[in-house]
């Protein structure tokens, strides 16, 4: 029998079955509303403005015939005067009447997206406080957990041996398998258990100390982001010890200076100037200066999303290290890359800085823009771990994430803020098989982007201008230039083996996105 | 011009605004972005009767344009 399997056909993510509605929390909005919602409530508020309007206006306009002003006594006063009064007081009537009922349904709309907002966050609260006491009962259970663990694994390799073909065939079968079901991870019930645990390791490593759930309870961190740095510090203790998630130094080298035609215009724009690998030779990190004279420069940093997934640590800087080391708010090494990059292109701290990241590169954007070494103007986020990330208050962007995506549950439960955050479910009508975590892909998220970009409620579209008019000011100003700066990066250290320097063959640098 | 003259030019501005504006201001409608189920449909079933109080101040401000007119032109 051959080890070949058939080829596995990728399809086109845009072939697949239209997304959900686009659902807005923060930056403006009320509750948790979708974009016709919010579109619809705007639509009624400027008709129930101008219909009150108007019959403020025929209401107050001078009586020919009426009653108190009497401008023709009643005994001379002509039908025709007399019908125009009623036909005055009668319209003004309807005019208040609709107008009401247009604020009314405003009103009840307002008070649906709170709702909404209120049931949803009530699930997360209970989601949340379940999983703490069950990640407690298991960190202080776990020395009678070991056998039942142990058996499952040793039944699991039985079952492995047991089962027909060889090695490669059943690990291709079980890659397949995965791949062609990845519903069992694309799917919002599947984004929640990974949020709560990511957010309950704290409470586990509590319990397994001995402390009990209430008292871990109390002491959780849910939201503060404190529990899942915990758990990404103790996966990379844990990894360190077998030689795994090592941090090193890292090196930027500027492999690009271009003249830039245009500003972006709209956030697929944004999105699609976030390097990839059609971007020479695999930068991760791409600047846009906007000069004037006698202006203050202006800038924009794109950051490249996870270029590896092994927990190995190699020369790429954007790898599974700096994801977990990301999460666990230490200085990855990607993003200490990204500051070095800034450097270089001469961002210095007082000039404005719009960030934009998707995935890991969402998660520096994020760390960058709340570190307060940077003067934050601006930051888009597609599909990132940030949730917990502070933010200085009313800065312009978006976060950007699907319902069915788990990595921007990575990130635990997110930190309250007034943010906007636009989440939709990505494939709510079938996930297609063959493609890898199909909801965090990119082309699903220039889908999104691209329906952003249509929205038609005013929050909505006033974000979107605030990020536009940060580049398009600058260069409508007299003599200004976009210049474009490409930086590549990678791991070095005086304890890397010699093959993962710059120049040596790469090696587990698989790209996955 | 007198006080009656006056009014009565008042209220032809007025009618031709109102016929204007109600005639120029459509009921909302949802966006088809997705948003389904019992609230959706809620909200269309009152976009329908809000639809029906604008068709009717639409009527009313053809009424008083009539009437406006007729007044003016017995001025």
């Amino acid at each position: 029998m051959s080890d070949r399997l058939p080829p596995i056909r990728i399809p086109a993510l845009t072939d697949q079955a239209p997304p959900g509605p686009l659902v807005i929390r923060g930056g403006g909005a009320v509750g948790a509303s979708t974009d016709a919602m919010l579109a619809l409530g705007a639509r009624l508020t400027a008709l129930a403005d101008t219909l009150g309007d108007l019959a403020r206006r025929v209401a107050q306009a001078p009586r020919v015939f009426g009653a108190g002003l009497l401008l023709v006594p009643p005994d001379t006063g002509s039908g025709t005067e007399s019908a125009l009064d009623n036909r005055a007081r009668e319209l003004a009537g309807a005019l208040r009447s609709t107008a009401g009922a247009a604020d009314d349904l405003r009103a009840r709309l307002r008070r649906a997206a709170l709702d909404y907002a209120e049931a949803e966050d009530s699930v997360a609260r209970l989601a949340q406080a379940q999983g703490s006491m069950l990640a407690s009962q298991i960190g202080m259970l776990w020395p009678l957990l070991l056998p039942a663990a142990l058996t499952f694994g040793v039944g699991t390799w039985i079952g492995w041996q047991l089962a027909p073909g060889s090695d490669a065939q059943k690990q291709r079968a079980m890659g397949r398998f995965l791949l062609e079901h990845q519903e069992l991870v694309t799917n919002p019930a599947f984004v929640a258990l990974v949020r709560g645990f990511a957010s309950s390791v704290d409470d586990a490593l509590l319990g397994a100390a001995g402390v009990p759930w209430p008292v871990a309870g109390v002491l959780g961190t849910s939201g503060s982001g404190a529990g899942v740095e915990l758990g990404g510090t103790a996966i990379l203790a844990g990894g360190a010890a077998a030689g795994l998630f090592q941090e090193s130094d890292v090196r930027v080298r500027r492999v690009g200076e271009r003249a830039v035609a245009a500003a972006p215009a709209t956030l697929t724009q944004r999105l699609a100037r976030v390097p990839s690998d059609s971007r020479g030779p695999d930068p991760q990190v791409y600047i846009e200066r906007y000069s004037a004279p006698g202006a203050t420069p202006r800038w924009v940093v794109y950051v490249d999303p996870t270029e590896t997934f092994s927990p190995s640590a190699s020369d790429e800087p954007w790898d599974l290290t700096s994801n977990v080391d990301g999460v666990a708010g230490r200085a990855a090494g990607s993003y200490r890359a990204t500051e070095q990059a800034m450097r270089d292109a001469g961002i210095s701290s007082g000039d404005p800085v719009q960030f934009v990241g998707f995935s890991q590169g969402g998660l520096v954007a994020g760390m960058l823009a709340g570190s307060g070494r940077w003067n934050s103007a601006g930051l888009d986020t597609f599909g990132a771990p940030i949730g917990t990330i502070a933010l200085p208050d009313d800065l312009p962007g978006m976060n950007v994430r699907h319902t069915d995506d788990p990595i921007p549950a990575l990130s635990g439960t997110d930190r309250p803020s007034d943010r906007m955050l636009i989440e939709q479910r990505a494939f709510p009508d079938g996930v297609p098989a063959g493609v890898a975590a199909p909801a965090h892909q990119r082309d699903s998220y220039e889908r999104t982007a691209a329906q952003i970009d249509a929205a038609a409620s005013p929050e909505v579209r006033a974000q979107l201008e605030r990020m536009r008019r940060f580049t398009a000011d600058q260069a409508a100003l007299p003599g200004a230039t976009i210049t474009g700066f490409t930086y590549q990066a990678t791991r070095v250290g005086p304890d890397r083996p010699a093959w993962l320097e710059p120049g040596a063959p790469r090696v587990g640098a698989a790209r996955t996105r | 011009m007198d006080a009656r003259t006056e009014a009565i030019e008042e209220a032809l501005r007025l009618a031709y605004s109102a016929v204007a504006t109600t005639e120029g201001e459509g009921v909302p409608e949802i966006e088809p972005d997705g948003w389904r189920g019992p609230a959706a449909s809620r909200a269309a079933e009152e976009l329908s009767a809000l639809g029906r109080e604008l068709a009717v101040c639409r009527a009313l401000a053809a009424d008083y344009l009539s009437a406006a007119r007729r007044a003016a032109a017995d001025v």
